[in-house]
This record gives C-alpha cells, sequence and structure tokens, in this order.
C-alpha cells in the first residue's frame, strides 16, 4: 500500500482535531443561543434574527414563554459558555448596540425568547473502506449483530448497537481492534487487511453534552 | 463489494416507525389520544448557566407546567447557596463572624460536602475560597496570585476549621477568614431538586441538564439516555458516550473556567493543598446516583488526578469514572464499561 495512504488512515484513528480559536460565528456545528427578555417579542424577535444572521434559517428552535417581569436583556450561550453581548468583544457592534438598547429600555420585559438554531446532523453512519475504496456505509441508527467486512486475510465482524461500533471478530493475528472497544466516534483500522472503518467525528445520536 | 450485514429483530422503533410509517403513525396518534408520549425541551437560565430540560410527557402543557416547577426549584436551590447573592446563607456565613444559624437544607447539604470532603482526602474542598478569590477569571489581564498572597490565605483553607453544631448551627473555627465556595457542587444539588419535582408532577422520563451537569430520570422512550462526554482539547468533539438510566452525570475540566498566563493555564479547579491550579488532570467525569455526588465527586477525580483519583472512585459503591490526564490519555474506573457500552 502507498505509505501517504496508509499514514492518511491512521491519522483517522487520531483523537478528535485540533480546532483551537474556534468561535460560535465560524463554524456551523457550533451555532449559539440567543435568550431575550423583552417587552415587544414581535419586533424584537424580528430584529435579532437580522442581526444574527438567521432570518432566513430554515432550522431554528423558538420558544416565547411568560416570564415575571425582569429587566430587558440579550445573552448568547455559546459553547457552553454564557456571553454578555454588551461587554464581550467577540460580538458584533450592531449585536452589543441592540443588548445596551435592551438594557436602557424603561418599561420591563415579560416575554422570554429563547432563539436556539437546531445543530446541523452530524453524519451519522459508519464507513467501511478496503485499500481506500468505498466498500460501503451503514446508518448508526440501526443495530446489527454482525457486519462482516471482507478483507485481505479474511472478514473482519463487527456489532453495531445505539450508535456505537465494536469489532468482535478479526481474521489478523493481532487483533488490535479488537481492543480498541466499543467506539461512536474515531476510526478501527487494520492495515493486515486494508480496512478501516470511519465513525463521524461526533456522534449522531446524543441526547446531552457533559463538560 | 458491499458488506454483510444482520439487522437485529428489535430496532430503533423512534425512528424506523417515524421514518418509514409518517402516515400511519400520525392515524394512530389520533386514534390513540392522549396517552400518547412526546418530547418536549425548554431552556431557562440559573446559576449563571443555560438548563435544558427534555421531558417526556402526554402533552406539552403537561410537560411546560412540570418544567415551570423544577425551574422554580432550580432558582429556590441558588438564592439559598449562590455566594454571591447577599441573602443566600452561603453568603451569610462567608460574612459571619464566630457561629452561624443556618436552615435545615443548607446544614444538611453542608455536612454532605463535609463527607465528600473526608472521603476525598481533601481533594473536595468547599473552603478553597480565600485562594479563589485571589483569581479574577473576568479581569481584562487577569494575573495569577503571588506565592506570598497565597501564603497569606492558604491557613484558612480547610473543611477542619468549620465545626458542625446540629441540628443547623455552623462555626468558624480559625477567625473569621475562613469562606466556602459551593460552585462546585450546587448545580448537581439544584439539578437534583428540579428532578424531584418533576416526579413529583409524574414525570418519568426527563433530561435536566446544568450547563453540563446533568441527571437522566428514566429512559428515553425504553432507551438510555445518551450523553457525551466533551473532549478537552475540542469543544466541537465528543471524547465518549455514556448510556445513563436515573444516574447523575458531571465532568470538572481546565477548560470551563480560566485564563492564560506566559503560556500556562489558569483555571478555577485549584488544588486545596497548595492554592494552584491543579495539574494533574485535563477533565473527569463522574457517574453517580445522584447528580450533586457525580458533581462533588468529579471535582476530586480531577484534583486527585488517575492514580490516586480512579482508586478513590473504584472504592465508592455505584459510582463510576474517567479522567484525562495532562498528558491527553484516559483512564476509566473498573466499573466504567457499565455505562459506556450499550445494551448488548
Amino acid at each position: 500500500m502507498d505509505r501517504r495512504k496508509l499514514l492518511k488512515m491512521i491519522s483517522l484513528a487520531g483523537v478528535g482535531s485540533l480546532m483551537a480559536g474556534a468561535s460560535c460565528w465560524h463554524r456551523e456545528a457550533t451555532r449559539p443561543s440567543y435568550f431575550l427578555i423583552t417587552a415587544q417579542p414581535d419586533a424584537d424577535r424580528e430584529r435579532l434574527l437580522r442581526l444574527a444572521g438567521l432570518a432566513r434559517v430554515a432550522s431554528l428552535n423558538v420558544t416565547t414563554s411568560p416570564i415575571q417581569p425582569a429587566g430587558q436583556d440579550l445573552s448568547i450561550f455559546c459553547q457552553g459558555r454564557l456571553l454578555d453581548p454588551a461587554q464581550d468583544e467577540a460580538v458584533a457592534r450592531p449585536m452589543a448596540n441592540f443588548a445596551q438598547e435592551l438594557r436602557a429600555r424603561p418599561r420591563r420585559g415579560h416575554v422570554l425568547l429563547a432563539i436556539e438554531p437546531t445543530p446541523p446532523r452530524p453524519a451519522d453512519v459508519v464507513t467501511f473502506e478496503h485499500d481506500g475504496v468505498v466498500i460501503d456505509r451503514i446508518s448508526l441508527r440501526k443495530n446489527y449483530t454482525h457486519i462482516d467486512v471482507p478483507g485481505e486475510q479474511g472478514p473482519t465482524v463487527f456489532r453495531l448497537r445505539e450508535g456505537k461500533l465494536w469489532v468482535v471478530a478479526s481474521s489478523c493475528r493481532h487483533e488490535l481492534c479488537k481492543k480498541m472497544g466499543a467506539r461512536a466516534t474515531g476510526a478501527f483500522i487494520c492495515a493486515p487487511n486494508r480496512l478501516v472503518a470511519t465513525l463521524p467525528s461526533t456522534p449522531g445520536v446524543m441526547d446531552a453534552i457533559t463538560g | 463489494m458491499p458488506v454483510t450485514a444482520h439487522q437485529t429483530s428489535t430496532f430503533d422503533i423512534r425512528h424506523s416507525a417515524f421514518d418509514i410509517l409518517p402516515f400511519l403513525a400520525l392515524m394512530l396518534a389520533s386514534c390513540l389520544g392522549p396517552g400518547e408520549e412526546q418530547t418536549y425541551r425548554f431552556s431557562r437560565f440559573a446559576m449563571d448557566t443555560v438548563v435544558e430540560y427534555t421531558i417526556i410527557a402526554p402533552s406539552r402543557e403537561v410537560a411546560q407546567t412540570a418544567m415551570l416547577d423544577a425551574h422554580e426549584e432550580i432558582e429556590r436551590v441558588e438564592r439559598l447557596l449562590w455566594e454571591e447573592d447577599s441573602l443566600s446563607q452561603i453568603y451569610a456565613f462567608n460574612h459571619a463572624r464566630g457561629r452561624v444559624e443556618l436552615d435545615q437544607e443548607t446544614y444538611d447539604f453542608l455536612r454532605r460536602t463535609y463527607d465528600y470532603y473526608v472521603r476525598s482526602g481533601g481533594a473536595f474542598d468547599v473552603t478553597v475560597k480565600p485562594v479563589l478569590d485571589l483569581y479574577d477569571f473576568h479581569a481584562e489581564a487577569p494575573t495569577p496570585p503571588s506565592e506570598a498572597a497565597l501564603a497569606a490565605r492558604l491557613p484558612y483553607v480547610g473543611m477542619d476549621h468549620v465545626r458542625f453544631a446540629p441540628p443547623a448551627s455552623l462555626e468558624k473555627a480559625l477567625a473569621d477568614r475562613v469562606a466556602i465556595t459551593v460552585g462546585g457542587v450546587a448545580k448537581g444539588y439544584a439539578v437534583d431538586r428540579a428532578i424531584r419535582v418533576l416526579r413529583a408532577h409524574g414525570i418519568e422520563q426527563a433530561l435536566v441538564n446544568a450547563g453540563g451537569d446533568l441527571y437522566g430520570l428514566g429512559t428515553n422512550h425504553g432507551a438510555p439516555w445518551v450523553v457525551g462526554i466533551r473532549h478537552p482539547d475540542d469543544p466541537t468533539a465528543i471524547l465518549d458516550t455514556l448510556y445513563v438510566s436515573d444516574r447523575g452525570v458531571a465532568t470538572s475540566g481546565d477548560y470551563q473556567r480560566y485564563f492564560m498566563y506566559d503560556g500556562a493555564r489558569y483555571h478555577h479547579l485549584l488544588d486545596p493543598t497548595t492554592g494552584r491550579p491543579a495539574r494533574r488532570s485535563r477533565s473527569a467525569t463522574v457517574i453517580a446516583p445522584t447528580t450533586e455526588q457525580a458533581d462533588a465527586l468529579a471535582t476530586a477525580l480531577f484534583t486527585a488526578g488517575r492514580a490516586a483519583g480512579i482508586a478513590f472512585i473504584d472504592s465508592l459503591p455505584d459510582v463510576e469514572g474517567m479522567v484525562v490526564d495532562r498528558d491527553g490519555k484516559w483512564y476509566p474506573s473498573q466499573q466504567y464499561a457499565l455505562v459506556s457500552t450499550p445494551r448488548q
């Protein structure tokens, strides 16, 4: 096998990728959520959607709830952090001005508006490649007792359940892939069989994140 | 040639029924009436974070009513325990001299923090506040405290400086410089109280997540709640996946609150013995019967590090955990596979 191709396949087994400095506004996968306390929800919602560049985004979860009267305000939730748009330098000037204006309003707000972009669904398939060629893709949303993948030395048998994949039988001598355990992300590589099974970098089936 | 795949006879009904038979599902829903349970999601603010509610209920009204009461309970706990709130019991203790009378709930809560302190060998310690206050994470150009500043305050760190006098009194044994911060465990307690309220509303399946401290009540339409552990190096990546039902989960990480100075990261998880950020770990995740336990033990595991920390987790019944050390390698507790492997 070509050495560069082998190195590329090995690199797929790395644990996540380094995205130092990535901000909410640069990556679609981490669009922020907006929480607005207002006394004029319809007008403010439209304005906020325009300022956030979400006016034409279809996949939005917008909820409106009555609350005890409180000062009108805007907060942005981004990558696990609550931002103050009036103070955080990462927030664009028009949004910061909107936040300042909200706080200066004399009337107390009685509606909480939560605008949460639905995150794009990450790939929820596992891709099997032999010698760099894709031979099949299987949905992670289904369960399989046996997935037999042919290889140079014989089949490698996987099991897939509730979004996690693991190797139950291997035809090669060292069976290193069996020792990797059940994985929802990353890749299984069997160099003797020239086989790579690639999972998404973020799992497709997730109810919550901790950390 | 494609792979040969044998699907199991029981599959993910949530997705398959909806994908393949949408019209039949709609017809069935109208025939079944109000008994059919759906998933409803809400987000609210409290404790400096967003609290996300996922509630399975027969109607949106039922789910929303339960959520509003649960959130009111979280806000009540916040008023009770948030040390920056001048009306809170913790604020009262921190600004008092000598002996303080607390309400029973706060006293019992602090008694439990003392238990975590003893069992963790001091790795979890709510009395770190005097040194924690020396780190201003919100400053424009934050700098770490000097050794002299730390040395002046370290003598006031240690729960042995606090005396518990039943039924509900707390006394500062060492001058009045002793102060407590419950940020490492209060969110977990608040989530537990919210779950209690949801249960009282008859909710049997729900997930309450307060900034990463969460509890999975029951199941998600029959399957465990699936929880991703954030990768300490990449906020968009997942390190591992947990499958939980009636369990609390919490993670302590050095990326949650920190500033950089001279190329070094100064984060909020301090080593109580030095007053400096604990350096053995990058993140620690604990799964426990309550979120409060998970919250406190995650902090302890982070501070103690791999060797002592995992041994400590292994010594506790019904508690699992994993820690990522400073080299990025992760180590699970003995029973961790119970929560990280899907049902067979």
